[in-house]
Parts: structure tokens; sequence; C-alpha cells
């Protein structure tokens, strides 16, 4: 019951936020609806149900081990959301605090789906109800965003319904009775035909992976996270890419049993490692804080990718990193959102001071983007380590070197455009009008506190998730 | 009551913790975290040296002090500190100039007063002695590791502490890119260790090369190689350090010369003749060579300085490179069998460490006040500050001959150390790479040679003749604890020239623990006042015999003069002007024509750059107004770095236009995706 909660709850508040009459008072259902939402998932979380094998939906070993980083995520997005929306009244936030409810809702729906109809209907509504979202601001270039990352997104959707497809067609095809449950399937397991197994997984990587935006398939993230507002590229980058990685891992599971687990391993290398070095590439010329972000983003789904390739230890790593880059992410997207709103810009040529001007803000900001940049003790370093830990362990000494050289340039490129932007003298049309934004603790103490999570990972990882991750190891990718 | 060891060093680096945090206690009362922070920084570093002291003065066989500061209940992480005796070395070179720079801060910080926030620079500075601290002592590999990263970040935030300048800004990045590429090196250095003991305590990586396989052992020796060398600024990874050293407050400078680059020398002592095991023949050529052309080439460019810190700092790079020419040739001696020789070059090595941390520690603090007083880094536009600050000059002389290894003082007598390694060296093989031995002891005698020059330069170009700059005339001496400070390392520089036997002594535990031999005894001779080189057929040396000897034929000059000098007329007159009707100051000797003969000399290597512009009315030998530029550029910044750069820029700029905004060009991306993974998967 705890776990279909987590579905009807954040639903329920959508419906609820839909219909409620005020514009001042709404964005507190945010916050009360994440309180719930994530008081039920780390009661999931501490003590975890059983879940019957053939269950359609349930908080399964998987689902506990990433959909309560993406409830506290959401809630501390939410706590600066009040905030937030109180600074922009001239904007109506009907459809944006119900899309954002309804989002939590089809997440926590995609996260706990066992069923790959199922999965794709819920990851496939996720990304509809992010649309309201992403042109919330109303400008021609946030529409043009959006629009874009309707039809890339599109495309990425009807990718996966074929491989979808195509893998139930592979059971039928085995001699199976069609039952896409992904218990059945793996049970299935050498039994399902192994072309159209491969056709599957390969339409299912495309598709999930436009949806994570693995590089090549990247391309409507920094639009989308550049005009949006920061709160919302938070959990496009920390939750809703998640859900696509968790629906990759569930099917993968299905590949390796049908006896392709090496074929999966190896396009999930090649791409992950070609995604950390567009990535790295790319933030090295960047202008554009909030773009930065965005191949921010794709270097660690890069490196999610690159984990899950490597077997129960790099699995292991990449649970871990998903949790790392939900929150960390987070922190950085608000603080970069708080620094756009008091510098009025978002490229280096127009923004620079920005520890005069909002200095509580700046400072998040560079400690976000160490902690981002895997600086020890923050998680990401011990995320990173055990990734390339394990690369070095299956014999990849080669991707090791490669994701080292990516990461280093990487950062690079982060740390030349953030130190560019918080250092010198704040240009001359910003010092005449002064900060646009109050740093009030309604927008500082919620990246404050993501950051404060993400080194409380780094240093003290907590048993109970070491479970958690062990339990989903053994489920997915059992350790050889 | 009897302090043990253990209790000093706990009390030394909760003292540090304790200092950080009251910087942050008196952010707005400058006064007190002045006070505060230096004075418990230098009671810590105090405790330190004593510490280190009554362990190294414990003999062979004292067994290594272990305690845990405190319980963590993290897995992996103990907060572990274990004592060895190159732990003790380290500390002793940390703590003493500690304590020296924590004195000096207290006058110097005093200039921040009203302008920067003391607290923040107390606190720093405390946490950045706190990390290097726990570097040298800890056990643990993820305290060590954490420790290096936070001394990176805390160094960091003192380079670019006067962060208003662009200069302190861009000087910081680099660095701080820098450090990132050295601590990914050494991390990824321990995982190929840690892989082979499965463990995180240092007592297992002991002689853990020995079960690796020659690659992997061969591949974490150039990983380590890579990432301590940058810390420790060997060429060609140094071109950080001349940026970043200027440009931090000067206590800080002569800390990140005198300690932080010795934290690199640290990690290449404990892992390469402590972890990794019995050394191939060419790691001890790759570490000899590199520590020789470290040297010349750090020299090179200091004689080319104007700017009085970057001088210095490329002086850090010349001895770090006289150190690694110790530890190299000690490696080598590993290699073909000689343990004696081996504890011979170690001690050399060694010795230069902690007289390089004295000796530059001094200077820098001198260029501090200095720079202090005149407000520029220039030496052009400093000139003659002697009679303003005599002290000052004096402690600055002491260093610089010091550093320029002239006897009696501590340089002369660890690069006299080197030499009679490096000569010894020779006998030690047949194979034909017994000629880098000769070799590179050529070089260190070029390097000592311009090395004088260079302080010759220095010394007489800042505080000889008359001041050209109204700061430099209205100078002023600095305080009493500046002096102090700058009188504790001269100290240090006498006492470790004068009694180099007695010294020895202290290094017999760290010996002992790394090539398993002691040599002190063998090193001394004449009840300790005299200085061999093992066997007294090699060489002998004792720097307080010269020094009585001087002393005794000081009296000579004086009675001659006293027979026949004062029947001698003397007449006093102008000096000859060329016609000019009088000298004015800007007519001295210029740093820029000092070097300039050896601009000449090695122009191949510097291909200096060089402009002048004329202006005239009628003749061109009555000149309106010159204009004279002169620079040398580096070759490594030219040659490898700038095209490096621009390459990988280039490559970012051809891969940016993928994301051309076109979303038919998406799309397409997306089907060749899928096209490319159906042939790689079926």
């Amino acid at each position: 019951m705890r776990e279909l909660g987590l579905i009807i709850v954040p639903l329920a508040g959508a419906a609820l936020a839909a219909l409620w009459p005020s514009d001042r008072t709404r964005p507190w259902l945010l916050p009360a609806v994440g309180l719930i939402h994530s008081v039920l998932a780390l009661w999931l979380l501490v003590a975890p149900p059983t879940v019957a094998p053939d269950a359609w939906l349930g908080f399964d070993a998987l689902a506990r081990a990433v959909l309560p980083a993406v409830s506290l995520l959401f809630l501390v997005c939410a706590v600066y959301g009040v905030t937030y929306l109180a600074v922009r009244p001239e904007r109506p936030n009907r459809m944006f605090v119900a899309s954002l409810l309804a989002v939590l809702g089809l997440l926590s729906a995609g996260h706990q789906a066992r069923h790959l109809g199922l999965l794709w209907i819920a990851t496939e509504a996720v990304t509809l109800a992010a649309v309201p979202l992403l042109h919330f601001n109303g400008t021609g270039r946030a529409y043009e965003a959006t629009w874009k990352y309707l039809l890339v997104g599109g495309t990425g959707i009807a990718l996966s319904l074929l491989g979808s497809f195509f893998l139930g067609y592979a059971s039928l095809r085995g001699g199976g009775g069609g039952d896409l449950t992904f218990a059945a399937l793996t049970a299935q397991g050498a039994g399902l035909s192994r072309p159209w197994v491969l056709g599957a997984w390969v339409l299912l990587l495309a598709g999930y992976g436009t949806k994570m935006g693995l590089a090549p398939m990247h391309t409507w993230k920094p639009d989308a996270y550049g005009e949006a507002p920061g709160i919302v590229g938070a959990l496009l980058a920390g939750a809703v890419t998640t859900v696509a990685f968790v629906a990759l891992l569930r099917v993968r599971q299905v590949v390796d049993a049908a006896g392709a687990g090496a074929v999966a391993d190896r396009t999930l290398l090649a791409i992950g490692l070609f995604s950390v070095v567009v990535a790295a590439l790319f933030l090295l010329v960047t202008r554009d804080f909030k773009r930065m972000l965005a191949y921010s983003s794709v270097e660690h789904m890069g490196i999610l990718s690159i984990g899950a390739a490597l077997g129960g230890a790099g699995v292991w790593a990449a649970l871990f990193h998903v949790w790392n880059n939900s929150l960390t992410k987070g922190a950085v997207f608000l603080s970069a959102g708080n620094i756009r709103r008091a510098a009025g810009a978002r490229t280096e040529d127009e923004v620079a001071g920005m520890a005069v001007l909002a200095p509580v803000s700046a400072r998040m900001f560079v400690v976000g983007m160490f902690a981002l940049t895997a600086l020890p003790p923050f998680g990401p370093f011990f995320s990173e380590l055990r990734i390339i830990r394990a690369a070095l362990a299956k014999g990849h000494g080669a991707a090791a070197a490669v994701l080292l050289a990516s990461l280093f340039f990487a950062f690079l490129g982060l740390s030349r455009l953030v130190f560019a932007i918080v250092d010198g003298r704040p240009k001359a049309a910003a010092r005449a009008t002064g900060p646009l934004l109050l740093e009030t603790a309604g927008v500082i103490v919620p990246p404050l506190m993501l950051l404060a999570l993400s080194l409380w990972l780094g240093v003290a990882t907590p048993t109970v998730l070491r479970e958690a991750w062990d339990a989903a190891v053994l489920s997915i990718a059992p350790m050889p | 009551m009897n302090f043990t060891p253990a209790m000093l060093l706990a009390a030394s680096l909760w003292g540090y913790a304790a200092g950080a945090a009251g910087g942050l206690l008196f952010l707005r009362r400058e006064k007190q975290a002045n006070a505060f922070c230096f004075g418990v920084a230098a009671l810590s570093a105090l405790g330190g040296l004593a510490a280190a002291l009554q362990f190294l003065a414990g003999g062979v066989g004292a067994p290594a002090v272990h305690f845990e500061l405190f319980q963590a209940s993290v897995p992996y992480i103990r907060f572990s500190v274990r004592l060895d005796a190159l732990g003790a070395f380290f500390l002793l070179l940390v703590s003493l100039l500690a304590l020296a720079i924590s004195i000096y801060s207290l006058g110097y910080a005093r200039g921040y007063f009203g302008r920067k926030n003391v607290g923040v620079l107390g606190a720093l500075f405390n946490l950045l002695l706190l990390t290097t601290t726990l570097i040298v002592v800890t056990d643990n590999l993820w305290l060590f590791l954490i420790a290096w990263e936070l001394m990176a970040l805390t160094a960091y935030c003192l380079v670019s502490f006067e962060h208003e300048s662009p200069e302190a800004r861009q000087a910081g990045v680099l660095y701080f890119i820098m450090s990132h590429i050295d601590a990914g090196c050494v991390i990824l250095g321990f995982l190929l260790l840690v892989q082979a003991s499965g463990d995180y305590g240092f007592a297992s990586l002991h002689n853990i090369g020995a079960t690796m396989s020659p690659g992997r052992r061969d591949a974490a020796f150039v990983l380590f190689l890579v990432g301590f060398g940058i810390k420790a600024g060997i060429v060609p990874l140094h071109i950080w350090l001349p940026a970043a050293h200027p440009v931090a407050p000067s206590n800080v400078s002569a800390f990140l010369s005198g300690v932080l680059l010795k934290t690199g020398i640290y990690g290449l002592v404990r892992v390469g003749f402590d972890f990794l095991g019995p050394p191939p023949l060419w790691w001890g050529v790759t570490v000899l060579t590199i520590g020789t052309i470290s040297a010349v080439l750090g020299v090179l460019y200091a004689l080319m300085e104007h700017d009085l810190k970057r001088l210095l700092a490329y002086h850090s790079i010349e001895n770090i490179g006289i150190i690694l020419m110790g530890l190299g040739a000690s490696l080598m001696f590993l290699t073909t069998g000689h343990p004696l020789l081996a504890t011979l070059a170690l001690v050399a090595g060694l010795y230069h460490t902690i007289n390089h941390a004295a000796f530059k520690g001094l200077l820098f603090l001198g260029a501090g006040a200095v720079v202090h007083a005149t407000h520029t880094r220039n030496m052009e536009a400093m000139v003659g500050l002697i009679k303003r600050m005599p002290q000052t000059a004096f402690f600055f002389l002491v260093g610089a001959v010091a550093i320029s290894a002239l006897p009696p003082l501590n340089g002369f007598v660890s690069e006299w150390l080197t030499y009679q390694a490096l000569l010894q060296g020779f006998g030690t093989t047949d194979s034909l790479t017994r000629l880098i031995f000769p070799l590179s002891g050529a070089m260190l005698a070029l390097t000592g040679a311009l090395a004088a020059a260079c302080f010759v330069k220095a010394f007489g170009i800042t505080f000889l003749a008359q001041p050209r700059s109204v700061q430099a005339g209205q100078a002023h001496e600095a305080t009493f604890t500046m002096r102090a400070g700058m009188a504790l390392l001269a100290g240090a520089c006498v006492v470790l020239g004068f009694f180099p036997t007695q010294f020895a002594r202290l290094l017999d535990p760290v010996t002992q623990q790394l090539t398993g031999q002691q040599i002190s005894g063998q090193l001394s001779a004449a009840n300790g006042l005299v200085l061999t080189s093992l066997t007294a057929k090699s060489g002998t040396v004792s720097t307080l015999g010269l020094t009585l000897m001087a002393l005794c034929l000081l009296p000579i000059p004086f009675a001659l003069w006293l027979m026949f000098g004062r029947k001698t007329k003397v007449n006093r007159g102008e000096t000859w002007a060329c016609g000019q009707r009088t000298l004015t100051p800007r007519m001295e000797y210029t740093a820029t024509g000092f070097s300039k003969p050896l601009r000449m000399v090695f122009k191949a290597l510097f291909q200096p750059h060089r402009e002048v512009q004329r202006e005239y009315d009628f003749s061109p030998y009555f000149a309106k107004t010159i204009r004279f530029d002169s620079h040398v550029e580096e070759v490594f910044e030219q040659g490898l770095y700038r095209p490096a750069r621009y390459l990988i820029l280039r490559a970012a700029r051809r891969v940016r236009g993928l994301q051309a905004g076109s979303i038919h060009a998406y799309l397409l991306y997306i089907f060749v995706t899928l096209l490319l993974l159906l042939l790689f998967a079926l």
C-alpha cells in the first residue's frame, strides 16, 4: 500500500493543484506532497516490502536503491520552489505546480514498474508532463527549447516503444507466452529469440538513452536546461534521467539472461565513453553556465552508462553515482538558478564578479562545482573512484584512461567557466542595477542541504544504502 | 611531567585545528585573529618540532609512534597517525618552517589590517599547516588522500588570497588545475598498489611492488613520478610554480616553497624507497636526469627574472632538481647493489631537502619584508635597501650565501655530499650508464656557479647602491616579529652548515628504515668536526674548520695595512660619468644589464625577445624617447603547453559544430547512432 501511496499522493496533489484557486498559496502544495513522499520513500527504504515476483508494480530492490534519492531531491526542490514562485508572481503557476507533482507521481511509477509496457507508459508520461515546466518562462527561446525537447524526446519515445515490441516479439518467437514482466522475460532467458533481443536492446538503448541524454542523443539537453528554471533543470538532470537509467538496467538484465550480456556491456561502454568525451569537449568551449550544466549532465550520464557496463561492482558504483549525481547536480542547478536571477544573464561575456553580487550562491556554486568534479570527500569522488577501480579490475585499462582524461578536461572546462563568473568585478550594467535577487534563506538553504547530503554520502555512506545497493546488484547483475 | 612524541604530535595537530577554528571565530576582529591564529600555529609548530626531534634523537630502533586522532565511524577512513623515522624527518622540516613563518606572520599579517580579512588568512594558514603535517604522519591511505586534496584546496585559496588582481586569480586557477592532474595520478597510482595489497594501511603497502607485475609496477612509478613531480615542481611539470608562488602573501610563499614542494619529495621517497620495492635501473636514471634538467633550467630561468619572488620560485625548481639528483643516484645505487653509496646519496638528498626548506623559507621571508616595505616585486625599482633595512639585508645575505652553496653554510654541505655521491658513482658499474654521473656532476657545478651569479644579482641590485624609486627611499625596517622569524631560519642555516656530522646522526633512523644502513659514523671524523664521504680517501671537508681558518686569516690583511698601508696617500675624487655632469641613481647597474651576458650565452635556449623604439628630432644621437622591451619565454610554455592547448581547443570547437541548433541534424544523430549500434551489436 505504501508503494502505491508514492504514486497516488503526488497525482492527487497534482489534481488538487489544478483546482486550487490561489496562485499565492498553491506552491505550498509542493513541499507538503514532497514531505509525505519522502517520509514514505525513506520508510520503504528502511523497511522494504516483499514484492510478488509477477507483480507489475512494486517497490523492488532496484526501486529501493534509487527512488529515495529522487524523493529527497524533489523535497528540497519543492522547498526551493516555494520561494522561487514567490519571486515570480508575474507568471501563473497553476500548470507549473500541477505538472511538477504529476512528474513526481509518474516518476515513482516508472521506478517501480516491473512490466515493460508499464515502464514505457510511465517514462513517456513523465516526458510529456515535463513539457509545461520547460516553457514556464514563456519566452520565445523557451518555446523553441520545448519544441526541440518534444521532437527529439518523441523520437526516443517511438524508438523505445518499438524496442518494447521487439522484446515482446522475442518472447513470442522463442515460444514464450508474451508476458512482458521483467521477471517472466528473465526467466525465459536463453529461450528468447536472440536476434530480436539484440534488436530490442539497440532500440531501447537508443530510446531510453535519448531520455537519459547520452551523446549523441543529448541534443535536447542544452536548450532545455538553459531555458528552464533552475528547479526544473535540477529535477530533469537528477530525477527524470535516472528513471531512464533504471529502465536500461532492467532491460539489460533481460538481455543478460538471454545470453547477450556481453554485447549489452560493450554498447553501454562505447556509448558511455563517447558521451564523456563529447561532454568534456563541449565543456571546454561553452560560454553559458546553464548550458554548461547540461553538458555536465551528459558527462555524468556517460559515467553511469560506463558503470553499468562493468558488471556487479560497476553497477553498484553506478547506483551510488545516481545518488551523488542527483544530489550534487541539484545543488549546482539551484545555485546556478540564483546566480542567473541575480545577474540577469547567462554567459561569461555578460556575467562576472558574482562573488560580490550573490556571495553565498557564488560560493555554493564553486563548492558544488568541486563536488561535481569529484573532489574528495564529496560523494562523486568515491563513486567515480569505484567505477575506475571496477574498470581496472575488469581489464578495461584503456577505458579507465579515457574516462580519467575526460574527467580532467571536464574539470578544466567547468572550473574555467565557474571562476570566470564568480571572480573578478561585476560588469558595469550589473553594478548599476545591483543584484536582482535577494539571497533569502528560501533560496540558500535548499542547495546548501543538497551539498551537505552530497558530503555526507561521501564521508559516511549510510549502511542502509549500501545494503540497498547490494540487494539491487544481486537482483539484476549477480556478482561473479 | 614527561612529554612523549605522541602527546606532542597530537597536541600539535589539535592546535592547528584550534587555530583554524579560532580564525573563523575572530572573523571581525583582526587583531585578536592575528594574535590567536599565528600564536597558536607557532605553539603547535613547537610541539611538532619537539616531537620530531625527540623521536629522531631516540636513535635507530625507536618504535614508531602510533595513535588514532579520534575514532571515526566511517568505513576505510581511519584518523590514524603513525610517526616513523621518515615521517619524523619531514615533520621536523614542516614544523621548523611552520614555527618561523608563524612568528614572522604575527608582524606580516598586520599589513592586511583594514584591507583583507585576517581571520580568513589565519584560518587557512592553520588548515594548510594541519593538512601538510597530516600528510607526513598518517599511515592511512584515505586520510592521506583527503589531506592531500585539502592541502591543494587550501593552498589554492591562499594563492588567490589577493584575488582582486587578475594575476593572482589566473595563477590560482592554474595551480588548481595542475593539482587536479597531480591528485588524479597519485590516486591512480595508489589504486594500483591497493589492488595488490587489498588494504588501505601504509603498513600493508610496504614493499608491495615486489608482488606486482613489472608492467603495473612501472605504471605506478610513472604515475607517482608525474603526480608527486607536479607537486614538487619538476621540469616540465613546473609551470604553475613560478606563477603561483609570487602572487601569494609572502608568508604563504615561504611555506609553499619551503614545505609544500617537499610533500612531493616526501611522496616520492615514501613510494620509491618504501612501497615500490627494489627499483629497476631506469627509475633511478629517469629521476637523476629529470633532477639534472630541473636544476639547470631552473637556475637559468631564475637568472632572467627581475621579479624578486619569481626569481626565488625558479630557484625552488633548481633546488628540487638537486634533491632529485641525490634521490635518483640513490635509486641507481640500490639497483646496482651499493647500499652504502645509496645511503650516502639518500642522505645528500634529504639533507638538501631540509636545507632548501630553511634557506628558501628565509629568502622568501626576506623578500616578503622587502615587498612589504616597497610595495613592488620588481627588483629594478627597489635598489639600495641596505641602508633602510640593514637587518633584513643581513638575513637575506645569509640565505643567499646558503643557496649559492658557498661554505660554510648548509647549502654547501648538502651539495658537497651530492657531488661526492655522484663522483663515487662512476666506479659502481661498467655499463655506459655510468657516464650519467660525471655529466650530472658537471651540471651540478654549473648550477652552483649560476646560482651564485644569480644571487649576486638578487642581493646586489635589491640591497646595494642608492635607492632608485621613491618607495625604496622611504622603505622601513621589518617589525620585530618578522625579523625574529627570519633570524630563526638564518640560525637554522648556520647550525645545519656548521654541524653536519651531528645532524647526520638524526638521519640514521631514516636511512635505517629505507635502505637498512646507517652511515653517520662513517661520515664523521675527528670527533665529528670533519665531514667525510664514507672514506677519508675520497674527500673530507670541515665547515667549522674553514670558518675558523677564515677568522684566523682575517687579521693578516689588517696587519699588512698597518705595516705598509698607512704611509700611502689616498686621493678622493668624483666617479667619472662619461662626460655627464652628475651621476644619478638611474644610471646604476640594472638586473637586466647584469644578466645580459648570460642571456647572450644561452641565446639558443632563451630566444630573447628584444624590441627598441627610438624617437628623435634631427639626429639619432639625440634621442627624445627610447622604449626598450626585452623578455624571454619559457621553452616548455611555448613548445609544449601552448600547442597542446591549441589542439584541444580546436577539437572542442569542431565538436561544437554538432550542436548547431538544427533539429534535422539532431534527429539524424539518433538514427546514425541506431545504425551504428545495430552494426556493432548484431
